[in-house]
């Protein structure tokens, strides 16, 4: 049984690893052709958002300055934050790990004879795998987001960071509706948004408890700040008489003067929208009475593996994340193999750095070497994290972690010797290339040419070429 | 306040998908039974603070029922009856606190309306607003709004077009969760408000 809720709980991580995973899910065209068309279209809407901002890369470069600013002094802007909050009758919890954070929220929920919890979207729940928790323990937990709600009737975990269903066809969640919800099938998406609106109503109207993530939590005013579109964040923070917000201890930014600057790179970066419909600044409980908004408000400030990141000199540019998946959506990896087949809940570059970190498993190993290490999630990350640097960096500890194959050990210490001995580096060469004359076909090197092609030697070799020519040349 | 700032936030508020009159006070009352008729409004909530710019208690909506949500609610309504009485709500009549040109957004500050379901819960709303309002980007908005961010308590928000979502293959759907229509009364010949919460 896999106790870590930062695997796709969907079915066990395969034993074998990633690379077998990857391997189902090319299968899928269906699926692939959803993940295709969508971050084609999420990336095309970016574009003509950005295109709006002429100094955008400046805006870019002071975002990742602000985050630095943050990170780099964290634990007295974190105090500083909790502080705040507090002051406003806010009552926040540090949970180290899901597990403290997990039973923090049940506790809140018990307290409070809790029975029905509506919820938004939030990536640290999932990672957190807060929902299993508290339905295990006899809370009833409704995702609101519709493409969360579709998730968690599929019994799935969202597939990207933005659009969790977006894998899904029209007609798969037709299907879904149909079989779950027990309705006449309609693939037309207006009605099927009518009907998920419909249940999810009367969900909001009688929940006891609203959980929501935060999109930014602000130092100087203790308040947290939501994005969205839908308004379900709205309902799940002023409907039920509790409120909870979850968040990531890195969530923070100075003060509410940031906001523009934030709320510009995210919107644009995430949905190519100059804002989303909704934005909240929410504070504490209201301080004269009213029969709306929550009676109670708690904050759940998670670490769980992002201390790890804090300690290292180059990890902890991670921590300046916003969440926006451009890097998910730009990224040939990801846009190949779709976000299930990484296996869990960060997925595309950034999580290929963090989930390392985060989930302390050594089977998230295999993420860092998913990439082209093309450039292309640093060039786009609107917080300027060096994020193809950053996949390096962490193939290079994981090589000096887990020292590698042998064979692979064996090949560059053999290289090494060649590399550093020309005649004997040219002896191998043109034996090389002898060979590869003699046998045309492809020459296979056992755990190397399964993915990629042996190249050819040129013949004659460059070499052969030079002491031919060399005097001819002035 | 300039007009090419109006011009932009006519522009931003429409491509939002809002909905835009800028009528005289003497227009709101036809402006107004237009769009109960467009949205077959039959019961309509108006809170208190639209009535300090116009008098809408006078202005009954044919076929419709007209309440009034007042700060003298929030010490007497327990939440089960106020969440009764808001539920099935057709059309609410709200002020707003500030316009965003950049962005076409509306801002409210919770502590200037007896709540803030009102906006969040019917598929229709309509806001009133007058130019003075209108402020040019979201920095203008929060240097504003920082001199007085303490005193703001439980918060504010910023509303932009309806609710919507492309969750089901990418494809736009207006009227999620929250309102599908949302409509904005921009008065030419607004009076200033007595109490403008971001001046």
């Amino acid at each position: 049984m896999d106790h870590n809720p930062l695997t796709n709980p969907t079915r066990n991580a395969p034993a074998s690893g990633f690379k077998q995973w990857v391997r189902l899910y090319l299968q899928n065209s269906r699926y692939r052709e959803n993940i295709r068309r969508a971050t084609e279209h999420a990336l095309e809407q970016r574009r003509l958002a950005v295109d709006e901002i002429p100094d955008w890369e400046r805006l870019r470069q002071e975002g990742h300055r602000r985050k630095q600013q943050i990170i780099d002094h964290l634990p007295e802007h974190l105090n500083q934050f909790i502080e705040n909050a507090r002051a406003r009758g806010i009552v926040v919890y540090q949970a180290p790990d899901a597990r403290t954070a997990n039973q923090f929220v049940e506790q809140i929920a018990r307290q409070h004879g809790v029975r029905r919890i509506v919820k938004s979207k939030s990536m640290v729940t999932e990672e957190i795998g807060l929902n299993a928790h508290l339905q295990q323990n006899g809370l009833e937990v409704v995702e609101t987001d519709l493409g969360e709600y579709i998730v968690q009737l599929a019994g799935e975990t969202p597939v990207h960071l933005v659009g969790p269903a977006l894998h899904k066809s029209r007609q798969e969640i037709g299907q879904l509706f149909a079989e779950k919800l027990g309705v006449t099938y309609t693939e037309d998406p207006s009605e099927l948004t009518r009907l998920a609106r419909n249940i999810l109503r009367e969900k909001f109207l009688t929940a006891d408890m609203g959980i929501t993530g935060a999109n930014f939590g602000i130092v100087d005013s203790g308040r947290v700040v939501v994005v969205e579109n839908e308004g379900n964040a709205r309902l799940c923070m002023t409907l039920p008489r509790i409120r909870v917000v979850i968040m990531g201890m890195e969530r923070l930014i100075p003060s509410e003067a940031d906001l523009p600057l934030f709320l510009t790179l995210l919107c644009r970066s995430a949905t190519g929208q100059r804002l989303t419909s909704y934005v909240s600044i929410t504070g504490g409980p209201a301080s004269s009475p009213s029969p709306e908004g929550p009676e109670k408000v708690y904050y759940v400030v998670v670490d769980n593996g992002r201390s790890r990141l804090l300690q290292d000199p180059h990890l902890k540019k991670a921590l300046y994340c916003i969440r926006c998946a451009a890097c998910y959506n730009i990224c040939p990896i990801y846009q190949t193999i779709g976000g299930h087949a990484y296996g869990w809940v960060y997925q595309g570059p950034i999580g290929a750095v963090i989930t390392p970190e985060l989930s302390g498993d050594q089977r998230a190993d295999d993420l860092p070497f998913a990439s082209t290490l093309c450039g292309a999630c640093s060039d786009i990350c609107p917080v300027k994290i060096p994020l193809h640097h950053l996949l390096l960096y962490q193939r290079q500890r994981i090589v000096q972690r887990t020292s590698g194959p042998h064979s692979e050990k064996l090949g560059f210490a053999l290289f090494e010797k060649l590399a550093r001995h020309s005649m004997l580096w040219n002896r191998m060469i043109r034996l090389l290339g002898k060979v590869q004359r003699v046998f045309p076909g492809e020459l296979p090197v056992p755990g190397w040419t399964h993915s990629r092609i042996f190249p050819r030697v040129e013949w004659p070799t460059f070499t052969q070429w030079w002491q031919k020519h060399k005097r001819k040349t002035p | 306040m300039t007009s090419p700032t109006i011009e932009l936030f006519k522009k931003r508020f429409t491509e939002s998908g809002g909905r835009l009159f800028m009528p005289t006070r003497q227009d709101v009352p036809t402006i107004l039974k237009t769009i109960q008729n467009h949205e077959r409004a039959r019961r309509i909530l108006i809170e208190e603070p639209v009535l300090r710019i116009f008098p809408l208690n006078t202005t009954p909506f044919p076929g419709a029922s007209t309440e009034i949500l007042s700060f003298g609610d929030r010490k007497h309504s327990t939440r089960s009856a106020h969440l009764e009485r808001l539920r099935d709500i057709d059309m609410a009549i709200s002020t707003v606190d500030g316009l965003v040109a950049e962005t076409g957004s509306i801002l409210m500050v919770h502590r200037n309306h007896p709540g803030q379901w009102h906006v969040l819960l019917p598929p229709a709303v309509v806001f009133l607003a007058s130019p003075h309002q209108l402020i040019g980007d979201l920095e203008a908005l929060f240097a504003r709004l920082s001199r007085e961010l303490e005193s703001l308590e439980d918060g504010y928000h910023l509303i932009t077009g309806p609710s919507k979502t492309a969750d089901i293959e990418k494809q736009l759907v207006i009227g999620m969760h929250g309102p599908r229509s949302v409509y904005l009364l921009l008065l030419s010949d607004a009076p200033s408000p007595e109490r403008d919460p971001t001046a």
